[in-house]
């Protein structure tokens, strides 16, 4: 899916206008579909700025195309805060600034909740989501 | 002078009972006490509104529910959804309602049981398939995020946040309707419980039942309602996202813009503003409200905070009913501030009452950092 051309109204006229056949895929499922294979997938303007979370269309006028691409998962913490449930547990939750810029809610795995520092390289890795068990991104500290 | 200046007064303000109302008490009772004594207020009558507006985490179409428990028949509705900014937006549009002669007489109103019937029924959250997988506890964790990266970029301090706190409370002090009033210290803040780092409770804002409402009428026939019109100088709108993860710059908020446009029509700047209300779900709010409306530079509102500036008798009389932090939060704040802001200019205020009372500026949040509304509001001298 990753490099074809974006989704939107291309298909044939119909004798309705309001009736179109050119989405046969809704943006959030063909983002799933790259998730599943372990890609973070985003699109990408006419005028080549980075968009997230996957649109129909473009935040410009009706014809312009959105392309899918698939990121790198590099990135750097932008944001962060750490959870503290009642019962002791923490989590932390963080804004990541990819380097192809676009910005994701996620997790900072493999180092204690405290130390995730603003600014810190990371890259991307997959993980089984809770409560439900779909894939999520998640990224961990990098050199790269 | 430009549109809009001084075109309408707030003649009527009313809060309903507050804190915590008895088990089985709806969102709708208290906003319709809260009606009826802002009708008190000004001896207007249930029969003379003929424009409602309103919103409610609870209610969806909550105009509707006010108008049927009241037997108001409005020819006006705006039920306009913007989270906390919500009340100071309303008084933006019942301004162009008024002006353009669509109603005489204007009801903005509010009410929430969220500290009875609790967050999860009186403020259901969105749930957002590309975030939630995170769990972040929302909205404390958005504020939260804000809050690191403000403190990432210009040194701010979890005590410069507790400042906030620690004055707010000294406002709700001598406030007989506060629900804290308490002595609180920084350290008492500091050594509060994390929630969501490096907000601690004490930086959150109060869980309390309430209603407020206001009655706007146009200017020409505000002063025969009420001794004392509060006349709205300017008001200003402006959005910038809805997720916390789609804020365009999380140490800069949209009151840049709403400020901006809230300021051209009154024809004034920060300083020229005698009492200040300032949105404080969390402490990082007003922080990034005094650098984005002008009060101090970007980056700045950290050190600004310092040496008891917002205390009660200090050099900028901020949230001077102890505000949200400690004095009601029912679950949207915005309303409560405009009624303070009247009573402050009319010099009701009691034991809180600041000195310089001719100007108020009211900023209202909305969502998560995402919809802000500025409104000034000035008195007869104001006015000019």
């Amino acid at each position: 899916v990753a490099g074809q051309p974006a989704l939107g109204l291309t298909g044939t006229p119909q004798a309705e206008p309001w009736v179109t056949t050119a989405s046969t895929e809704s943006p959030g499922a063909t983002f799933a579909a790259h998730l599943k294979r372990g890609q973070l997938a985003y699109q990408e303007t006419a005028d080549g700025r980075a968009l997230f979370y996957p649109r129909l269309v473009a935040p410009a006028d009706h014809s312009a195309p959105l392309n899918w691409r698939v990121s790198k998962g590099l990135g750097v913490v932008y944001a962060v805060t750490v959870i503290h449930d009642g019962d002791g547990l923490t989590r932390n939750v963080a804004l990541i600034e990819l380097d192809e810029g676009f910005r994701v809610m996620s997790r900072v795995v493999g180092v204690a909740d405290c130390e995730v520092r603003i600014g810190a390289r990371v890259s991307i890795s997959f993980e089984r989501g809770e409560p439900s068990s779909a894939r999520t991104y998640v990224f961990v500290p990098s050199d790269a | 002078m430009p549109s809009g200046r001084g075109s309408v007064a707030l003649v009527g303000v009313g809060e309903s009972d507050l804190g915590q109302v008895p088990p089985g008490t709806t969102a709708v009772d208290l906003m319709a006490q809260a009606t009826l004594r802002a009708l008190e207020d000004c001896g207007m009558r249930l029969s003379d509104i003929d424009a409602v507006f309103s919103a409610s985490s609870a209610l969806p179409m909550a105009p509707l529910n006010l108008a049927e428990y009241l037997h108001l028949s409005p020819r006006y509705v705006d039920g306009t959804q913007v989270g906390g900014a919500a009340f100071a937006s309303h008084v933006n549009h019942a301004r162009v309602a008024l002006e353009a002669g669509a109603c005489e007489v204007a009801l903005i109103v509010h009410g929430s049981t969220q500290r009875s019937t609790g967050r999860a029924n009186a403020a259901p959250q969105e749930v957002d398939e590309y975030e939630a997988p995170y769990r972040p506890l929302l909205p404390i964790s958005a504020y939260a995020l804000a809050a690191s990266r403000h403190m990432h970029e210009f040194g701010t301090t979890a005590a410069h946040l507790a400042e906030v706190a620690v004055a707010a409370r000294t406002w709700a002090s001598p406030n007989p309707k506060a629900w804290s009033r308490q002595p609180l210290t920084v350290d008492d803040v500091l050594a509060s419980r994390p929630v969501s780092t490096p907000l601690k409770v004490r930086d959150c804002c109060l869980v309390t039942d309430g209603g407020a409402a206001i009655i706007l009428v146009r200017s020409d026939q505000a002063r025969g309602v009420h001794r004392e019109p509060i006349f709205v100088l300017g008001a200003g709108e402006a959005t910038s996202h809805r997720h916390i993860s789609n804020m365009p710059d999380l140490t800069t908020t949209a009151a840049v813009q709403s400020g901006a446009r809230a300021y051209a029509m009154a024809q004034m700047t920060a300083s020229d503003i005698d009492v200040v209300q300032l949105y404080d779900a969390f402490t990082i709010t007003p922080i990034l409200f005094l650098e984005d409306l002008g009060f101090c530079p970007k980056g700045d509102g950290g050190p600004f905070v310092e040496g008891g500036k917002l205390r009660l008798g200090g050099d900028l009389p901020l949230n001077t009913n102890g505000g949200g932090l400690s004095y009601q939060h029912p679950g949207m704040y915005g309303l409560m501030q405009l009624v303070e802001a009247v009573r402050q200019l009319r010099g009701e205020s009691g034991a809180r009452q600041v000195d310089q009372h001719d100007t108020a500026l009211v900023h209202s949040n909305g969502g998560v950092l995402s919809s802000q509304c500025t409104v000034i509001l000035g008195t007869e001298q104001a006015l000019g």
